[in-house]
C-alpha cells in the first residue's frame, strides 16, 4: 500500500470534499459557510473559486462528474445546486421545505435527481422543475431522527438511509418516468427494510452490483444486509469507530475513521466478512537517542523534560471524514482520495494483491 | 506513581479516547442552533450511557459522553477540612479563568470538584491524544499541588505559632 500524494490543501479540518469527472478540480468545504475549489495547476493545487451563498457550515459537496454540477447542502437548511457559467459558477435554489440542518447530499447514479437529508428527520428527494427552473423536493418521513448517512442504489430508484436513532432502512423513491411525465408527485416513501444498528449509523452504501448494504454503527461495527434473503452479517472491531466506507469492488470494502487511517475488509467466504487489517502501517518514529544536551535544549525552548513529538505514525494527523473513489471502476476501484479535520486531502494508490500480501505479512 | 493510581488513569484514558469520537451535529430541536447534546439533553438518542470510574468513594471520574461534545467531571480527593477547603479555592480560581483554559466549564457537576466540556470544536482544533493526556495530566498533578499547599500551610502556620508565641515565653 503505498500513498500516491498528500496535499495539504488547508490548515483548518475539511468537512467533505469532491473531484470532478477528470479529477484536475476539487471542491472542498474548509470547516466554514464556503465552497471552496481548487484546481490542479502542474501538481500544485491551486484556489480557483470560492462559492459563498450559504451562510452556515456546509456539511456535504456531491460533484455530478457527466453533467458537471455541484450539488452543496449546509446547516443553514438550504441547498444549492451549482452550474458552470463562464469562468464562476452560479447557484439554483433548491426548494428544500425543511426547518433543520441539512446533513448529506448525494446525487443519483444517473444525476437527474439528488437526496438531501435533513436534521428535521426526513430525506428530501430533488428533482428538477424545468416549468419553474428549480430543484423541487419530495420527503421521505418515515424517519425518527437526524440522517447521518444516506447511498443511492446502482438502480437509480431505492435509497439507503442511516440515522441517529441506530436504523438503517431502504426506501424506493420517485422512478424516472415520474419525473418526466410531469405528473404530481404524491409520495416516495416506500420502506423496504429496516434494521437496528449498534449505534448512530455514520456510512451507508450499496455494493456495486446493488445486491449488498453496508454500514458503520458507532458501536465500531461494519453489517452486510444482503438482498436475496434479508440476512445480516456484523462484523465487530476493536478499532475506535468508523466515519465513512467503500466498496473497492464486490467483495472488499475500505472504512476510515476516528483512527486517522483506513482500513480493509474482505469477504472470505460467500457471506463471511473479515477485518484484513490497516492499510497505512504507518512509519515508525526513529527513537531520539537522549542525551543530556537534549534534555536541557527540550527544557529550554519548549519547558518539557522529554521529548513530547505529537505527531501521530499516520499519514492523516486527525480524524478521517470523507472517502470518495479517485480511479478506476465502481466494481474495481485502484485509487481513492480521503479527507480529514488535518486538512489533508491523500490520494491513495489501491492494488488489492499487493495491499492483501503486506497485510498477511 | 502508587500502585493503584496506575490502572485508574489507564481506565481514564481508555474511556476517553474512545468518548471522544465527535463530530458536528447541529441541534434536531432548535432550527440554525448548533450546541453540546450533551449539555441540551434534550435529544435523547444522540447521548450515551455514562460511565464513573472510581478509584475510592473520594476520588472518582464521570464521564458523559454524546454526540458532539464529553463532560468529564473529577472528583478530586479531600481527606480532611483544610484539603477541602484548599480544593476549594484551587478549583474556584480555575474555573474563574474557564474561558483562558478553552475546555473547563465554569461550574462543576453536583456532586464533582472539576468538570470539563470537550466540544467536537475542540477537537477540531486540537490532537484529540494531547487532549486526553492534558486531563490526565491534570488528575495526577492535581493531588500533588493539593498535598504541597497542605504541607506549605501547615509550615506555615507553625512559623506563626512560634512567633507569636515567643512573645510569652520571653
Amino acid at each position: 500500500m503505498s500513498v500516491a500524494n498528500v496535499f495539504q490543501i488547508v490548515k483548518c479540518p475539511i468537512t467533505c470534499h469532491s473531484f470532478n469527472k477528470n479529477r484536475s478540480e476539487v471542491a472542498i468545504c474548509p470547516n466554514t459557510n464556503e465552497i471552496h475549489i481548487y484546481k490542479n495547476k502542474g501538481g500544485k493545487w491551486e484556489l480557483d473559486s470560492v462559492l459563498k451563498e450559504h451562510d452556515k457550515l456546509i456539511t456535504s459537496i456531491d460533484w455530478a462528474p457527466e453533467t458537471d454540477r455541484i450539488v452543496s447542502c449546509s446547516q443553514d437548511r438550504n441547498a444549492y445546486v451549482w452550474k458552470r457559467v463562464g469562468n464562476g459558477w452560479e447557484p439554483t435554489l433548491v426548494i428544500l421545505r425543511i426547518n433543520r440542518a441539512a446533513t448529506v447530499v448525494k446525487w443519483s447514479p444517473q444525476e437527474n435527481k439528488f437526496a438531501v437529508g435533513t436534521g428535521a428527520k426526513n430525506v428530501a428527494v430533488c428533482y428538477y422543475d424545468e416549468r419553474n427552473n428549480w430543484w423541487r423536493s419530495i420527503h421521505i418521513n418515515k424517519l425518527r431522527s437526524t440522517v447521518l448517512s444516506l447511498d443511492w442504489h446502482p438502480d437509480n430508484l431505492h435509497l439507503a438511509v442511516g440515522t441517529a436513532d441506530s436504523k438503517v432502512r431502504v426506501f424506493s423513491t420517485i422512478s424516472d418516468e415520474a419525473i418526466t411525465s410531469n405528473k404530481k408527485i404524491k409520495s416516495a416513501d416506500t420502506l423496504i427494510s429496516e434494521n437496528k444498528v449498534g449505534g448512530w449509523v455514520h456510512g451507508v452504501a450499496f455494493s456495486p452490483s446493488g445486491n449488498v448494504v453496508a454500514y458503520i454503527g458507532h458501536d465500531s461495527s461494519l453489517s452486510f444486509l444482503y438482498r436475496d434473503t434479508s440476512e445480516v452479517v456484523t462484523v465487530k472491531s476493536k478499532d475506535l469507530p468508523y466515519l465513512s466506507l467503500l466498496f473497492t469492488d464486490e467483495r472488499h470494502v475500505i472504512t476510515i475513521g476516528y483512527d486517522c487511517c483506513p482500513i480493509l475488509f474482505e469477504e472470505t467466504s460467500p457471506k463471511n466478512w473479515k477485518n484484513m487489517g490497516k492499510l497505512d502501517q504507518g512509519e515508525k518514529k526513529e527513537e531520539v537517542v537522549s542525551n543530556a544536551f537534549n534534555k536541557f535544549r527540550q527544557m529550554d525552548t519548549r519547558g518539557q523534560e522529554n521529548n513530547d513529538d505529537s505527531s501521530l505514525p499516520t499519514t492523516h494527523q486527525n480524524t478521517i471524514n470523507d472517502i470518495r473513489m479517485y480511479a478506476g471502476t465502481r466494481d474495481n476501484v485502484t485509487s481513492f482520495t480521503t479527507s480529514g479535520l488535518d486538512g489533508k486531502i491523500v490520494v491513495w494508490e489501491f492494488d488489492l494483491a499487493t495491499a492483501l500480501s503486506k497485510l498477511k505479512i | 506513581m502508587s500502585n493503584t493510581l496506575k490502572p485508574y488513569l489507564n481506565a481514564v484514558k481508555a474511556t476517553l479516547t474512545a468518548a471522544l469520537c465527535l463530530e458536528n451535529f447541529a441541534s434536531q430541536l432548535v432550527e440554525r442552533h448548533n450546541k453540546p447534546e450533551v449539555e441540551a439533553g434534550s435529544t435523547k438518542e444522540v447521548l450515551l450511557n455514562s460511565v464513573v470510574i472510581s478509584r475510592n468513594e473520594n476520588e472518582k471520574v464521570l464521564i458523559e459522553p454524546s454526540i458532539n461534545s464529553v463532560r468529564v467531571s473529577i472528583k478530586i480527593k479531600q481527606a480532611d477540612e483544610i484539603e477541602q477547603i484548599l480544593c476549594h479555592k484551587f478549583t474556584r480560581f480555575l474555573m474563574l479563568r474557564a474561558e483562558n483554559f478553552v475546555i473547563l466549564r465554569k461550574k462543576p457537576i453536583e456532586g464533582y470538584s472539576i468538570s470539563f466540556l470537550i466540544t467536537n470544536f475542540h477537537t477540531e482544533q486540537m490532537f484529540k491524544h494531547k487532549l486526553v493526556d492534558f486531563i490526565i495530566q491534570f488528575m495526577e498533578e492535581v493531588d500533588k499541588e493539593i498535598s504541597e499547599m497542605k504541607l506549605s500551610l501547615n509550615a506555615r502556620a507553625r512559623i506563626v505559632a512560634e512567633e507569636y508565641l515567643k512573645q510569652f515565653s520571653g
